[in-house]
């Protein structure tokens, strides 16, 4: 049966993009399964506003403003009963058994020096860093000025700079530090649920 | 370090793309894409009620009465739809609070604004207030449903409420799963592009967009609970943050009303 334009658009943005998008989704969120509902949120968006879905190349940009809304939102439970990615979050949790990076050590250092980064320079850094999108395009997620997003850019990278250089100095200090004290898990929890990058569970 | 090599190392502590590509998803992305193009006639859970509580330090937003969730469905009819969007069920329910309950607030339901709402698994919250000379009023509503509460003070906004910005917060619901779902209500000062709503249990960040610097968001938050008969889970608002669109900090305020 021919298809109508609609679900050519859809589909072709969807096969097109879904697994940058599960990608963006891996690097903020605390779980696979949620990263695959915030995938599945975000292509149901995109399918009941395919009139205001843009064109390629902004068709990824649009998508990642979505993403980062739903993120944002957090009503995880509410994804969940939808039950659009039950075979991808199975599916999920079988391909990413392995750790989720090839240096956990290095990852926690970086992760733990971006806590020092505002959420929108994180955010910057991260599009910039693992996205690989220019300010401009940037722009376009965060609909914000390209200037705005130097800026952010720019202090971000110097905060995360100072902040490897001073753990590094620091690291045997830290580590003595460090206590299984509530307080801390709950914001080292909460950090993974809304600024996280590493796929630390 | 040069920016070139710090961002090669924010990428290495992360999940790659290339590393994701090579996953074997097809079964489960086809199945989703599937999904999605069938959604038109998914079926989801029905609405649940929005139950405004009290948080734990009384509000005056709340003083006046705190709502049940059910509004009856079918009643009301006498009462004025404000701008076609609020239900006659829900303006009923504004004129019962307004004249009822620990204070009498004399607030109209004609009077209602929406200054804010979220949309989340399809469902739409509806923030609306009332203001008059010497009253206040804020709602939440479920829009097109029979669900919703909310509370008047005897006073007026910018009594109730004389620093911005200011949150207040509703439970909503506990699924025991360690989670709560909590809907966070509050105004910003002029120029902010988003705030911080920083809890005991962890940051909720809120995009704003109402003109009047309104919000209202639904969020998710790691809590401890019990089941019943404990009473349900808690946070404490510690302080709310509010930014301007180039991260510059606006303003800092607490719980409101």
């Amino acid at each position: 049966m021919r298809e109508s334009p609609d679900e050519d658009k859809f589909r072709s943005a969807y096969e097109a993009h879904a697994r940058a998008l599960l990608g963006y989704a891996l690097r903020r969120t605390a779980t696979p399964a949620d990263a695959a509902d915030v995938v599945a949120e975000t292509m149901l968006t995109a399918w009941r506003r395919l009139d205001v879905v843009p064109d390629e190349p902004e068709t990824i940009l649009w998508l990642y403003g979505v993403a980062r809304n739903v993120i944002a939102n957090g009503d995880r439970t509410h994804r969940r009963q939808r039950r659009l990615a039950e075979k991808l979050r199975s599916q999920l949790d079988d391909a990413l058994e392995d750790p989720p990076v090839a240096d956990p050590a290095l990852a926690a250092q970086v992760t733990a020096a971006m806590k020092s980064l505002t959420p929108i320079e994180h955010e910057v850094l991260t599009l910039t860093a693992t996205e690989q999108l220019s300010p401009a395009e940037i722009a376009v997620v965060l609909d914000m000025k390209q200037n705005t997003v130097r800026t952010h850019l720019h202090r971000a990278r110097s905060k995360l700079r100072s902040a490897l250089t001073t753990d590094a100095s620091e690291k045997s200090t830290t580590r003595a530090k460090r206590t299984d004290d509530a307080g801390h898990e709950r914001a080292e929890r909460q950090s993974l649920r809304f600024h996280r990058t590493q796929g630390a569970q | 370090m040069n920016d070139e090599e710090l961002d090669r190392l924010v990428a290495q502590s992360m999940y790659s793309n290339t590393d994701v590509r090579s996953l074997d998803l097809r079964v489960g992305e086809a199945d989703l894409m599937e999904n999605v193009m069938n959604s038109k006639n998914l079926t989801i859970e029905g609405p649940q009620p929005v139950r405004p509580r009290p948080p734990r330090r009384r509000s005056r937003l709340f003083t006046g009465l705190v709502v049940g969730a059910a509004v009856a469905v079918g009643g009301g009819a006498a009462y004025a739809v404000v701008a076609d969007r609020l239900s006659p069920d829900q303006a009923k329910l504004v004129e019962d609070v307004g004249a009822t309950g620990e204070a009498t607030c004399g607030i109209s339901s004609e009077t209602a604004r929406l200054v804010a709402s979220t949309t989340n698994d399809g469902r739409t919250i509806e923030y609306w207030t009332i203001d008059g000379a010497d009253s206040h009023a804020d709602f939440l509503f479920e829009k097109g449903a029979a669900f919703g509460g909310g509370g008047c003070g005897p006073m007026s906004r910018a009594v109730a409420y004389p620093q911005l910005p200011w949150a207040n917060y509703t439970l909503r619901t506990d699924d025991g799963s360690g989670l709560g779902h909590f809907t966070f209500v509050g105004q910003a000062p002029d120029g902010t592009a988003n705030v911080d709503i920083v809890t005991t249990n962890g940051t909720v960040n809120v995009e704003v967009t109402s003109l009047d610097g309104y919000f209202v968001a639904l969020a998710e938050l790691p809590v401890e609970s019990s089941p019943p008969p404990s009473p349900p889970p808690f946070v404490d608002l510690l302080r709310i943050d509010a930014y301007a669109a180039d991260g510059t900090l606006i303003g800092t305020g607490g719980l409101g009303g």
